[in-house]
């Protein structure tokens, strides 16, 4: 098939009408053509404003509740992968500390305006207790994101335009959310994080990894911070302040 | 839960949070119906196609990359198979495998439709659709609604492949090039 003849088949790919044999033809070639692949990227609105042509009908009122109810019986795919899903806990900070956090502390403090460096590399599902606690910590952010007043989003930066993710402050727990994704699930790859403010009332209390996310639990209001990074160290490259950064979030009001 | 955006709320559904799925369901759960509907034509089996997509969503979200589209269009597509399957399976006709495209998609094809495409109006898209030649919509809406592949639509209407390969070729060309004109859109390669 001519590049003109498969080209030709974005529209019906788009529709989800390829027959099985185009649709094979069709997606080995688009796994590696560009052209094709925006193609298909600009027919996605198109679909997008179908599937709203519709006249607007009222579900039945019980139909959502029966959606929970079939998805409380059944697993996601982290509880698939062996990951339970703990009870709802006390929120973190009324816990006591229970486990060791590898770089939760202050480790550099720069002369004008890096405060903090602090970092908490990956670390192998070697047990379920493991899982379990960074389950934990994940709903510790998710009650703050829940909860929160103020939002940033952002996407990753040049070196790492895949990443996206989302900051969210809570006042009423004094606490921000840093949740990033798309992270390459590599072991081997270590995360710091980097703020940059004009004293040192904001600190990182907590960075764990779950799954291709990162997670942050920055203490006290980001607005403080100038901005908040994510740079990658490797065994070999120890945490550094010159690092350039996987994530920028300029915070900076001014 | 209410202020987390889509693809916040779907990152949360992958850890098993019921609320956040509650969310989505809150958000998107009426549209979704409609589109269960207007494929299938049933309120049950709307019904069940919805419930099924969405416990699609909640056993696959960790598979959503906000990267290469927007959430809404997932979930969107999600319903679409989901009862496009169920819709054949009720005419006898054979399941078919519908791929979700956006995941075979480059990670900066985000275009200028992503936001605008959030607030599109139903009558102005109804009317979009309605000013394309009747012969290139009756085909793209047996395609996207009816679920039929392009072979179908060739023998169910009696016309050649080639000829319900070009009418949506053509079909789809011309919506889109209605919606660029009502201002809904534009150009990929204009500035945000």
């Amino acid at each position: 098939m001519s590049h003109g003849e498969l080209s030709g088949l974005a529209a019906g790919y788009a529709l989800s009408a390829l027959d099985p044999d185009d649709l094979k033809i069709f997606e080995a070639h688009l796994a590696s053509c560009a052209e094709c692949q925006n193609a298909v990227a600009e027919m996605r609105p198109l679909v997008d404003a179908l599937s709203m042509m519709n006249e607007h009908v009222e579900p039945v009122d019980d139909l959502r509740d029966r959606i929970l109810a079939a998805a409380r019986a059944e697993p996601t795919e982290a509880k698939s992968t062996g990951r339970a899903i703990p009870e709802k806990r006390a929120p973190w900070w009324r816990r006591p500390v229970l486990w060791p956090l590898p770089v939760a502390a202050l480790i550099t403090v720069l002369v004008v305006a890096i405060v903090a460096v602090s970092a908490w590399g990956s670390q192998a599902d070697s047990d379920l207790s493991s899982a379990q606690r960074r389950l934990g910590l994940t709903y510790d952010g998710i009650e703050i994101m829940a909860q929160a007043d103020q939002w940033w989003r952002f996407e990753g930066s040049n070196i790492n335009s895949g990443l996206a993710g989302t900051l969210a402050y809570s006042e009423n727990f004094g606490a921000a959310c840093l949740l990033v994704w798309g992270l390459p699930e590599d072991d081997q790859f270590r995360y710091q994080a980097r703020l940059t403010q004009a004293d040192g009332e904001v600190t990182v209390s907590k960075m764990w990894r779950y799954d291709n996310a990162m997670w942050l639990i920055v203490e006290g209001d980001p607005n403080l911070l100038q901005k908040l990074e994510v740079t990658l160290a490797t065994e070999d490259a120890p945490p550094d302040v010159e690092t350039p950064a996987l994530i920028d979030i300029p915070l900076a009001k001014s | 839960m209410e202020d987390l955006a889509d693809d916040v709320l779907l990152q949360l559904v992958h850890l098993g949070d019921e609320r956040a799925l509650g969310a989505l369901y809150d958000r998107h759960g009426k549209l979704a119906y409609s589109l269960a509907y207007r494929i299938l034509g049933d309120i049950q089996a709307a019904e069940d196609a919805v419930q099924e997509a969405f416990i699609n969503i909640w056993r696959r979200a960790g598979s959503f990359s906000a990267t290469r589209g927007t959430a809404r269009t997932w979930i969107m597509a999600v319903v679409h198979h989901r009862s496009i399957d169920n819709g054949r399976r009720r005419r006898g006709l054979a399941p078919r495998e519908l791929p979700l495209d956006i995941a075979q998609l480059p990670e900066d094809t985000q275009d200028t439709w992503s936001e605008v495409s959030k607030t599109l109006d139903r009558e102005l898209l109804i009317r979009c659709l309605e000013r394309i030649p009747e012969a290139q919509r009756e085909v793209i809406q047996l395609a996207y609604f009816g679920g039929y592949t392009q072979r179908e639509i060739s023998e169910l209407k009696g016309i050649p492949l080639g000829t319900v390969k070009g009418r949506i070729r053509i079909g789809m060309a011309k919506l889109r090039s209605l919606l660029q004109e009502m201002g809904l859109g534009g150009s990929r390669d204009e500035p945000r």
